[in-house]
């Protein structure tokens, strides 16, 4: 009986792991991204393949054999931009609108509503900023790709300096 | 006969005024003129985005609905995305006065 009463607090523990891990994974996101702090050096990520996507403000790296979730959801892809060799962008891409909702919800339960819409290349973007945070969401229906991308402003504002 | 043109002339601008004068019933807007195909290209290509967002913040909407099913004060969420909804309905409103001005 003894034995079973020390096992309920693991117990308990293992129940609640997963949903404050869910939770953490948008809060979490004023440091980094999963666990990769913003403006890691690209030396320190050996894991990082290069990917070519014709971005002019950033280098983009993909994770090999990674599992491309965040926050408990699964997403199609996630990229991860560098400016100056260090990680400065995270773009999360799926065709699920469910995943695109639920993702869309944790935003608004952590941040509250979008900061502004903008229109961008004929999309309704909905924006979300923090001192040190830009989030962008372009939506998009019939299996296309929905995007989400997650900047650290001042290296974003660094790169878009070097454009003008 | 001048009287009688002078009837005319009133019943015609009884009759034009308020087509002029009134404007959308959804989203109130008044536009008059037309656009170059470019431009109406363009407006379309914008409406498109927003019908998408449409759509998204639609489908957003039930899946809160579902989950906040029984709930009778509905969360700040739920009635964000009511608010959105609203908002992109007037924008395509005025985009489609745009686009086939009446």
């Amino acid at each position: 009986m003894k034995r079973h009463l020390a096992a309920l607090p693991c117990l308990l523990f293992l129940l609640i792991l997963p949903v404050s891990a869910g939770a953490s994974g948008v809060d979490g996101l004023l440091q980094g991204f999963r666990g990769m702090a913003w403006g890691t050096d690209l030396a320190a990520l050996p894991q990082m393949k290069r990917v070519l996507t014709g971005d002019k403000t950033a280098k983009t790296y993909m994770i090999l054999n990674d599992d491309p979730a965040f926050a408990g959801l699964p997403f199609q892809r996630i990229l991860y931009g560098f400016f100056e060799k260090k990680l400065f962008r995270v773009t999360l891409e799926t065709t699920d609108n469910r995943v695109a909702a639920n993702l869309t919800r944790l935003f608004y339960q952590s941040f509250g509503p979008p900061t502004q819409n903008e229109i961008e290349d004929f999309n309704d973007v909905s924006v979300w900023r923090t001192r040190d945070l830009e989030i962008r969401n372009v939506y998009k229906e019939n299996d296309r790709i929905s995007v989400t991308i997650v900047s650290y402003r001042p290296l974003l504002e660094k790169s878009l300096l070097t454009l003008k | 006969m001048r009287r009688r043109a002078q009837a005319l002339a009133l019943v015609i601008c009884l009759a034009v005024f308020p087509v002029l004068l009134s404007g959308c019933s959804t989203c109130g807007c008044r536009i008059k003129t037309s656009h170059s195909q470019y431009m109406i290209d363009q407006l379309k290509a914008k409406r498109q985005g927003l019908k998408e967002q449409r759509a998204f913040t639609s489908r957003s909407l039930s899946l809160e609905a579902a989950r906040e099913r029984g709930v009778t004060e509905k969360s700040t969420y739920y009635e964000y995305l009511r608010a959105e909804l609203a908002r992109l309905d007037l924008e395509i409103c005025s985009l489609n006065c745009e686009i086939y001005p009446y």
